[in-house]
């Protein structure tokens, strides 16, 4: 294992052009982040702070403005290639958008492995099954399609697709966001073991701070498009620098925390 | 709320929904009160029927849903909630927007955008009091204020889609607040907004309740929420009610139902380090497969043989909890174990 | 907006929330999917009295027998003759197998061209889209019939130039339909899924989007049928459909409407009778596949 980062984010700039007003929106001004081998770290940030928009750029669903994402030691071009894709796969929040209802499970996940992989035949069956032991899911959900399924299973047939093609990086956009709080530790809990077991990397964004606590190893907080603070998770927690942290930190409700209230 | 009569008592409700060809018990004789001025959470994952229960009282359940069975008492007059005539329909309408006002999630859907927001505040004052457009108008102003929008004289005149998430949910606020209810029922009001944003408006409640004296019924998933704002609690499963207690405190410190305990284990804590999170296994039944007795059964720990058959019956006791499980948590894992655990 | 309607919510669009199809029918009707069962008995009767028209026909639907004409139903003449002598049943049953085929087979290359239009132009978006929808603009622009009518003129009578006068016309309602479906799937996030999976574009607008948008253009198309047997039944009323002396509806009562005054309400009734029923069998398909298709999120 080599001591520079697996992904690297230096000053990257996202803008959109926005058509009726014909302004440029910058979203992510100057943001520069870094993701260890075998790390996960938390990106933090408030609707609007630009968190979603820098996670689509570190995928390629996004084109940059300026800066550069440099992965596993080589930095990604603006046009990606397939073997590229490969490295860093996403899971998306809305659980119910992000299966194609007309297509089976194994189908969604065949897709990826004849994409990405030598295997054919039942050699991808195999695979399959795996990956449904990998997101503690039957084997017999496979012939299914999403509709009936619940959130918490849906979201992990996407982590399932995403570890298909064994990727290095898995950029989590607030994965368990619109789930239930019993089934959001289930899929919290598997992302931790997931690092354990296939040594998988996380760049795991949310909004939620007592989730990031409990999964992450660092935790870099978003503001208005601009990283204003990175330390690790416990420090992070314990002294925070920013003005801004301190806020956020202070908004969290708590259960048997003070009432709300002046 | 100690010796007065509850501000409303709800008993026995239950609503059945037809999906296709069958029928769904969606609620199943749910019971609970609140005092004047007392805040009451009502906290369940989806599909528990929180929201269903709101509605139910105002009347306002989709078409495909009937009341089954369900008497409310409210400020001393009492509501037959099962029947459908007319009259008896006019009866809940009649308290909408003047004994009770709701609160949504989105905001954005229930404000009119082409009406200045000042004058949707002003319309609701004008609902409840004879007065002038102007007089009115700066009663609007005055209640925006006291829901924390500082430059109301500015805002009063602004549209919807010009207001951020937060202010958009301090307008309904007001708006709510415009007919002075007694009731405000909030259907989560701070679940698509910014914890920042969410913790003004929580304060905006907390203040509200001080002021007003109006009873708070808080639907929402989010038990630190309800830890913040409320001083009772309900928790539903799958359409019935699991634990009650009058206080909350007393709940969250020592959960006797193993429901209550599961769910109080999974929510992540700020204050606690540690990776895993307990997850309760499976999921929750859907509506036409409950299981004949405690609906939580399949999941539970605690689970012995009669669960899964018997009723469970009633189990108030004096102190106002109520625990619908014929093994309740003798020691359990209470939030100060964790805690503990955690150091 | 006053307090009270403010407590007045939209209900959210929720499992709890019967979503079923959005037609006219009772429920009973809806629940075992009557209307598909109604609509494609209605049209199956049509289509075999077309195929086996030579056998179900004892006279020919061309031949004049003056010496019959104008004969009221009866045992011989089942829907009775008209002023030419020529068996009505008959006409009608042969008439099915020209209108039928040309409404069915012009929907075909407006629902091919219309789908493949949708899909790139939703899609792709930016500048594709918008010439796409300015081609469209301009299709739509003229008035459907009188842009049918004036293609029909230009190219001459006949169902060639009915099929293509149809094509250049109706594919453009499949194609904004399309569009829009495919708008809406653009952002969902498999599609963001499967463009971060490095899935190619070819398999993503072939696997994901042509399944997921096609069911509203097939029920579109059954009402699309109707309409392609409302224009050419029209165009035969003006003499610019189908040649004579091969039967067809439209002709068959523009000639007959005529004798109307005299009685003979045969000559118009019947094929005016055909057309209402293959209409009403096919809305009542398209409300059933509606049904039937709908996929749950």
């Amino acid at each position: 294992m080599s001591d520079d980062p697996l992904l690297r984010c230096s000053d990257v700039v996202v803008t959109f052009q926005q058509k009726q007003t014909r302004t440029t929106l910058t979203a992510v001004k100057s943001a520069s982040l870094e993701v260890g081998r075998g790390q996960i770290v938390g990106l933090v940030g408030e609707s609007g702070s630009g968190k979603s928009t820098l996670a689509r750029a570190v995928v390629g669903l996004q084109r940059i403005d300026s800066g550069s994402i440099v992965f596993d030691g080589k930095p990604f071009a603006a046009r990606r290639r397939r073997a590229d894709r490969r490295g860093v796969q996403m899971v998306f929040q809305d659980p119910y958008g992000s299966l194609d209802p007309r297509m089976t499970i194994s189908g969604t996940l065949t897709e990826m492995i004849r994409r990405h992989t030598a295997l054919r035949g039942s050699a991808v069956d195999k695979r399959c099954h795996e990956l449904m032991d990998m997101v503690r899911l039957p084997s017999s959900l496979l012939t299914s399609r999403p509709a009936g399924m619940s959130g918490g299973q849906r979201q992990r047939v996407a982590i399932a697709r995403a570890l298909s093609i064994s990727p290095k990086l898995l950029v989590a956009d607030e994965p368990v966001a619109a789930l239930d709080v019993s089934v959001q530790a289930g899929i919290v809990n598997l992302l931790a073991d997931l690092r354990e077991e296939v040594g998988l990397s996380i760049l795991f964004i949310s909004h939620d701070l007592s989730i990031v606590r409990t999964l992450c190893d660092r935790v870099n907080v978003i503001y208005r498009g601009e990283i204003v603070e990175e330390q690790p998770c416990a420090e992070l927690f314990a002294a925070p620098r920013d003005e801004y942290t301190k806020t956020l930190l202070a908004a969290i409700p708590r259960i048997g925390g003070p009432r709300a209230g002046r | 709320m100690t010796d007065r009569a509850p501000l409303l008592d709800v008993a026995d409700l239950s609503v059945k929904l037809q999906v296709g060809g069958t029928e769904l018990h969606a609620l199943e004789h749910v019971s609970f009160s609140l005092g004047y001025g007392e805040a009451r959470g009502l906290v369940g994952e989806s599909g528990s029927g929180k929201s269903l229960t709101l509605r139910a009282l105002l009347g306002l359940l989709p078409p495909n849903a009937t009341v089954t069975s369900g008497r409310m008492t409210f400020d001393g007059a009492e509501f037959d909630l099962a029947g459908t005539s007319r009259s008896k329909r006019r009866r809940l309408e009649r308290l909408r927007g003047t004994g009770i006002s709701m609160i949504f999630q989105e905001p954005s859907v229930a404000l009119n955008p082409v009406i200045p927001v000042g004058e949707q505040i002003v319309d609701a004052v004008m609902r409840r009091d004879r007065m002038r457009r102007a007089e009115a108008r700066d009663y609007a102003i005055h209640l925006m204020k006291l829901v924390g929008i500082h430059d109301a004289e500015n805002k009063v005149d602004a549209y919807e889609f010009e207001l951020s998430g937060g202010l958009k949910q301090r307008v309904m606020i007001a708006a709510a607040v415009a007919s002075k209810p007694k009731l405000i029922l909030c259907d989560e009001p701070t679940t698509a907004l910014d914890v920042t944003v969410q913790q003004q408006i929580l304060d905006v409640f907390t203040d509200l309740r001080d002021e007003l004296d109006a009873g708070l019924l808080y639907v929402t998933h989010d038990l630190a929420v309800v830890s913040q704002l409320c001083d009772s609690v309900t928790v539903l499963y799958s359409g019935n009610v699991m634990e009650s207690s009058a206080d909350l405190r007393d709940m969250f410190d020592a959960p006797r139902h193993p429901y209550t305990e599961a769910l109080l284990r999974s929510t992540p804590d700020v204050d606690r380090i540690g990776r895993r999170l307990y997850s309760i296994p499976g999921s929750a039944p859907s509506l036409d497969d409950r299981p004949r007795g405690c609906p939580f059964a399949p999941r539970c720990e605690y689970r012995h043989d009669d669960c899964e058959e018997a009723r469970v019956p009633d189990k108030s006791t004096s102190s106002g909890r109520e625990v619908h499980c014929l093994h309740q948590v003798q020691q359990g894992v209470s939030r100060v174990a964790l805690t503990k655990e955690a150091r | 907006m006053t307090a009270s309607e403010t407590t007045l919510p939209v209900i959210p669009p929720s499992a709890e929330v019967d979503a079923r199809g959005t037609g006219w029918a009772p429920g009973w009707m809806r629940r075992h999917n009557l209307q598909l069962w109604i609509g494609g008995s209605m049209l199956g009767l049509m289509v075999l009295a077309a195929v086996f028209a030579p056998i179900l026909a004892q006279h020919s639907p061309t031949e004049p027998d003056a010496a019959h004409a104008l004969l009221g139903p009866s045992g011989d003449h089942l829907f009775g003759t008209d002023n030419l002598g020529r068996d009505i049943f008959a006409r009608v049953v042969y008439g099915a197998r020209s209108d039928l085929t040309i409404a069915v087979v012009a929907v075909i290359a407006p629902f091919v061209i219309g789908l493949v239009f949708g899909i790139v132009s939703g899609y792709f978006g930016g500048w594709i889209d918008t010439i796409m929808m300015r081609l469209a603009d301009i299709v739509t622009a003229f008035p459907f019939f009188i842009l049918v009518i004036a293609l029909v003129f230009v190219l001459g009578n006949g169902a060639w130039s009915i099929f293509v006068a149809i094509t250049c016309v109706s594919w453009v309602a499949y194609a904004r339909l399309v569009r829009g479906e495919a708008m809406v799937l653009r952002n969902k996030e498999f599609v963001a899924a499967c463009e971060a999976g490095g899935i190619s574009t070819s398999r993503i607008l072939l696997r994901h989007f042509a399944p997921n948008v096609v069911t509203q253009a097939i029920v579109y198309a059954m009402s699309d049928i109707v309409m392609n047997v409302g224009v050419i039944v029209t165009l035969s009323y003006f003499g610019l459909g189908i040649v004579p002396p091969t039967p067809d509806w439209g002709s068959m009562m523009s000639d007959g409407q005529q004798f109307l005054a005299g009685g003979y309400y045969g000559l118009t009734l019947f094929p005016a009778a055909a057309v209402i029923w293959v209409s009403l069998a096919l809305s009542f398909i398209g409300d059933g596949l509606a049904h039937a298709l709908r996929i749950e999120r």
